[in-house]
This record gives structure tokens, C-alpha cells and sequence, in this order.
């Protein structure tokens, strides 16, 4: 019986930390891609400032945040997801507007791509 | 690879755990359900070992979750015999009386073939001499002999036994087990009197048993 109730603990403490794990991984792919839609419509304006300021924080966001995730997502996705932030900055100052909007279309494009792929859907279970 | 030694540690460790905690019931004949699950986790293991770009969590979680569900299940199914039924599913006679069941052998996909192996495992050559055959859960083919050909007890011959346990190892490779004397019930003065006996140390013995009736084997070193 011992057993039986630290398999119930077991499973309660796993389905708890995968429930918050997603929640989470929501939060996170909401909040960065709101920083480079943001980011993209700086660049659209040609708001050098604005697009620097918000290149560098989508970077510092994506550092912190990218330490918890990395226990639950792909590898490669999250490695390509950092390669691609941190190119960014070069981006803006270097004035590369359109590799901006590009690099900036396909972090929104990963960052779908893990949500769509972690989401409890009953299509993603099959 | 520095990271496949880490990963290998850990998920061997959680590997033993899981079956420590699945109790001894996995350790023997496997139930389907235990099966499954031993099959499941070694698969799980070695994809988790060997890809280092899925994080340690796929495998863990996976793993947990499958030897939790085996312990609820194998819960569920002592207290109920219908839950039993559905995952393990019913031993099944097929020889009665010496006469061979066809349809449960059909049933049970058993060749004769098989059948007169697994009689043959246990010193049986004539299916005659069987009184019930019995396929347990986990394929075992289980047998009860006929009376007139099972062999003589001292029951039968109305002779007195003396009760004796099963030899319990007392040294083995010059180290004295302390439990095998609890579980033989002989004290360490015994143990003592008997080395000096036999003219033996501890350490030149190679294994040393003996059983609650007192009655000991000692094998020395070479």
C-alpha cells in the first residue's frame, strides 16, 4: 500500500510540473513573440532606438527564460531559437532591415512551432 | 560523450529504482503488464542515453509514469478480480484427467509442440500421466501428476521426519554473514564451537551453510 501511494504522489508531482511546464512554455512564447512583433513593427518604422532597445531585451528575456525551458523542449529548436536572438542586435545596428524582419519572422515561426508542438491537443497526443 | 556517461548514471540509477519499487513481483516470471513495462523502459533508456538533443526530462517522465501506472494496476488487480482478469486474463487448463483439451490449446495458440516441451521440463513424457495441466498468466505450463504417478512421500510411508529448514550460507569467501545465523537460528557461540571443531578461521573458508537443525557443509579455500 506504501507503494501504491507514492506511485498516486509520483504521478500527481509529474502531472503538476508538466501542467506548470506548459503554462509556463505559454507565458514564455507569448511574451517573446509579443517583443519581436514589437520589434518588427520598430524596424517597419525605421526606429533605430526603439528597435535596439527591444532587440536587447528580447535577448536578456530569452537568456533567462531559455535556462527552465531547455529541461522540457527539444534541444535543436531551443539552440537555433538562441542562435537566431542573439543576432539580432548585430542586425539593428548594423542597419539590415530586411535580415531583421526575416530573422524576426522565423524566431515567431520556431516559437510557434514548440507551442504547437508541446500544446495537449488531441491532435498532437495521436 | 561526457554527457552520455552523466545521462547513463542517472537513468541507470533511476532504472534500478523503478524496478526496486515495482516490488519483487517484476524480478520473477513476468505478468504481460510487467512485460510491456520492462520493454517500454529499456527503450525509453537507451533512446534517452543515446539523443542528447531530447532533454533528460523525456526520458525520466515516461519512465516514472509507466512504473507508477504498473504499481496502481497491479493494485487495482489484487483488490479486484475483474481488473485482474482484464490485464493479466485467467490460467487456463488444458489437459484434464490426461485427456488433452484441443479447443483451449487452439485458444491459447499453443502448439503440441510446445506443450509436450514445456511436460518434458518437468520429467513428464506421456500425457496420460497428467491429471491437470495448467497455462498460468505468464505462459507457464504448470502440472499436476496423476496420483498413481507421483512419487513416494514419507507421508504415505507413515515415516517420521524431522523438520529441518533450507541451508542457510553462514561464510561466504572468508566473511562471516551475520543474518544467515538469525535466519538458520544458530547463535555466533555455535558458529565458534564449530570452527574450533572443524580446526577452520573464518577466513580460510570459502562457504560455509547450514540449515536449523545444526546440520552443516563447509567448502575451504583453495
Amino acid at each position: 500500500m506504501k507503494r501504491f501511494i507514492a506511485a498516486i504522489v509520483i504521478l500527481s508531482v509529474l502531472l503538476t510540473a508538466t501542467i506548470i511546464g506548459i503554462v509556463y512554455l505559454k507565458h514564455v512564447v507569448d511574451d517573446i513573440s509579443g517583443i519581436v512583433v514589437k520589434l518588427m513593427e520598430a524596424a517597419a518604422d525605421n526606429d533605430y532606438d526603439k528597435a535596439r532597445n527591444l532587440a536587447e531585451i528580447v535577448s536578456i528575456e530569452w537568456k533567462q527564460r531559455e535556462k527552465i525551458l531547455i529541461f522540457a523542449t527539444q534541444n535543436k529548436e531551443m539552440d537555433e531559437l538562441t542562435f537566431t536572438i542573439s543576432g539580432l542586435e548585430s542586425l539593428v545596428s548594423e542597419d539590415y532591415w530586411p535580415d531583421l524582419r526575416s530573422q524576426c519572422e522565423k524566431i515567431l515561426t520556431i516559437l510557434e512551432h514548440i507551442w504547437e508542438s508541446e500544446r495537449p491537443s488531441f491532435h498532437n497526443i495521436l | 560523450m561526457f554527457l552520455v556517461f552523466f545521462r547513463v548514471i542517472i537513468l541507470y540509477g533511476l532504472t534500478i529504482f523503478c524496478l526496486r519499487f515495482m516490488g519483487k513481483r517484476q524480478l520473477g516470471e513476468l505478468q504481460p503488464t510487467e512485460f510491456v513495462i520492462t520493454i517500454m523502459i529499456s527503450n525509453i533508456a537507451t533512446m534517452t542515453i543515446e539523443n542528447t538533443s531530447v532533454p533528460l526530462a523525456s526520458g525520466l517522465v515516461p519512465i516514472l509514469v509507466l512504473i507508477c501506472l504498473e504499481v496502481i494496476i497491479s493494485v487495482a488487480a489484487i483488490k479486484n478480480r475483474k481488473v485482474r482478469k482484464l490485464v493479466s486474463g485467467n490460467p487456463l487448463i488444458v489437459i484434464r484427467n490426461g485427456v488433452l483439451d484441443q479447443n483451449t490449446l487452439q485458444e491459447l495458440r499453443f502448439s503440441i509442440d510446445d506443450l509436450m516441451e514445456a511436460l518434458r521440463g518437468q520429467n513428464i513424457f506421456d500425457i496420460r500421466d497428467v491429471e491437470f495441466a495448467v497455462v498460468e498468466t505468464n505462459g507457464i505450463v504448470n502440472i499436476f501428476k496423476k496420483a498413481e504417478k507421483q512419487g513416494v512421500t514419507p507421508e504415505m510411508l507413515q515415516l517420521q521426519t524431522m523438520p529441518c529448514g533450507p541451508q542457510v550460507v553462514l561464510v561466504s569467501d572468508g566473511e562471516l554473514i551475520e543474518d544467515g545465523l538469525d535466519t538458520s537460528g544458530m547463535t555466533r557461540d555455535w558458529f565458534d564451537r564449530t570452527l574450533a571443531k572443524e580446526q577452520r578461521s573464518v577466513r580460510d573458508i570459502f562457504i560455509m551453510t547450514c540449515n536449523n537443525a545444526g546440520d552443516y557443509h563447509i567448502i575451504p579455500k583453495q
